[in-house]
């Protein structure tokens, strides 16, 4: 703790900007750990980081990205703290890259028999689409949480989390597909519908 | 899935389906009160305002007060008004940012996508104009309190940084002055890291590497704004 180390302008500029953004960073945090109290730890780190870089952020670029980038990195050296092997830190790793891209691993295989989408994805509560998505390679998890959870923009997301626009396109679509693979299967268990049924 | 509408509507369930994630409440009230302890901690306290004594306000003194003011306000004017003053050294710290991927960019293969990205990123963003060399990233990097405009290029084996900003609120600094056909070229170099800088078109460019300055002159002069 440095005592000392924001002034009372970036307090209240913090205060003002980055503080009404706090649900969506824990929010994130949570999602992203599937834990609460770790993701808990990583919002409280990325905020003490964002309070004390407040003066870095530019006016007039997304606030959100901006957090999400602090949380993104904060997550990062999180991870390497608890593993204390750098080497085999798996974020935005090129195996993970190879993981979440690989064109070769089937997904996407139960798509023919969700005919009532809408209907189907209703059905599932939200614990157990975020258990499905925290089933998802990292990457592809990262992505499906700006996009679609955030709401950001490919191009936001391209920043944040250091890749090709492309790549998250990709990424993007291709998450979908894995997480309904995931929740077809949680949709057999359930016996909301057998394998070999479609899904009305 | 082969039928593309049917691939749609199941891509936008899903992301309808991610998107309600965002509405789930979450309880922020610990984390609220860890931050305002934190915050706590770590602001400065600004010293007590000295009483002043009561002869202070006589006329005179008063005079003097907005004559002090008046002069900061004149050189607060004149300061927001005066360009900044690139620094190298901070430039070739950029460089070595950019080159080791250290700070936040976006990985790009034409000056379109650049484009797009810079645009999303910052409304005001200088944009990138063609650059003779294959794009590697962009980004925004803030030098002397401006916002500049980052490119990778690579030519052959060497990467090359490109910086540019509104000409009107950074200049270079003095250096060797380089003609070429007409246009005047600043260089400089800091800790290896070559520089030519040009002013036109009320933009401020810089080009940098470790390549030869003839090299980046070459780069510098294929900018056109």
């Amino acid at each position: 703790m440095h005592n000392g180390a924001i002034s009372d302008a970036q307090a209240q500029r913090f205060k003002q900007l980055a503080w009404p953004l706090m649900p969506m960073v824990l929010r994130t945090a949570q999602y992203l750990t599937r834990h609460n109290q770790q993701g808990e730890d990583l919002a409280q780190a990325t905020m003490i980081k964002a309070m004390r870089a407040i003066d870095t952020y530019q006016d007039d670029t997304n606030l959100k990205a901006w957090l999400l980038t602090i949380l993104r990195r904060t997550h990062i050296d999180q991870l390497r703290a608890q593993r204390n092997k750098p080497a085999q830190v798996s974020v935005s790793s090129e195996v993970l890259e190879l993981a979440a891209d690989n064109p070769q691993d089937s997904t996407g295989q139960f798509d023919e028999q969700w005919t009532e989408p809408e209907a189907l994805m209703s059905r599932f509560e939200d614990d157990a689409v975020i258990q499905a998505m925290g089933e998802l390679p990292e990457d592809i998890r990262w992505t499906l949480l700006l996009v679609d959870v955030e709401q950001l923009e490919h191009a936001e997301v391209a920043i944040i989390l250091n890749v090709a626009l492309g790549t998250i396109k990709s990424r993007t679509h291709r998450g979908r597909s894995m997480l309904r693979d995931r929740l077809h299967q949680l949709a057999v268990q359930r016996g909301w519908v057998s394998t070999r049924e479609s899904l009305a | 899935m082969n039928n593309p509408n049917t691939e749609d509507r199941l891509n936008q369930a899903t992301s309808t389906r991610l998107a309600e994630l965002a509405n789930r409440p979450v309880d922020t009230s610990r984390l609220a009160k860890q931050l305002e302890q934190v915050m706590r901690d770590e602001t400065e306290h600004e010293p007590a305002v000295l009483k002043m004594p009561q002869r202070f306000w006589r006329p005179t003194s008063a005079a003097a007060v907005i004559l002090i003011a008046v002069m900061i306000g004149w050189m607060v004017i004149q300061g927001s008004s005066t360009p900044a003053i690139a620094a190298p050294a901070g430039l070739a710290q950029i460089y070595h940012d950019v080159t080791n991927e250290l700070s936040p960019h976006a990985k790009v293969s034409s000056i379109q996508e650049a484009n797009r990205v810079l645009a999303a990123q910052a409304s005001g963003a200088m944009l990138v104009p063609d650059l003779p060399g294959q794009m590697q990233s962009c980004c925004l990097h803030q030098h002397e309190g401006i916002t500049l405009t980052c490119a990778m290029i690579q030519r052959g084996d060497q990467l090359i940084t490109i910086a540019i900003a509104d000409g009107s609120k950074l200049q270079s600094p003095k250096g060797k002055m380089i003609e070429r056909d007409g246009r005047q070229f600043c260089t400089h170099t800091v800790n290896g890291i070559n520089m030519v800088m040009s002013h036109e078109n009320d933009r401020w460019l810089c080009v940098m590497g470790d390549a030869d300055m003839e090299e980046l002159i070459t780069v510098a002069q294929a900018i056109i704004f």
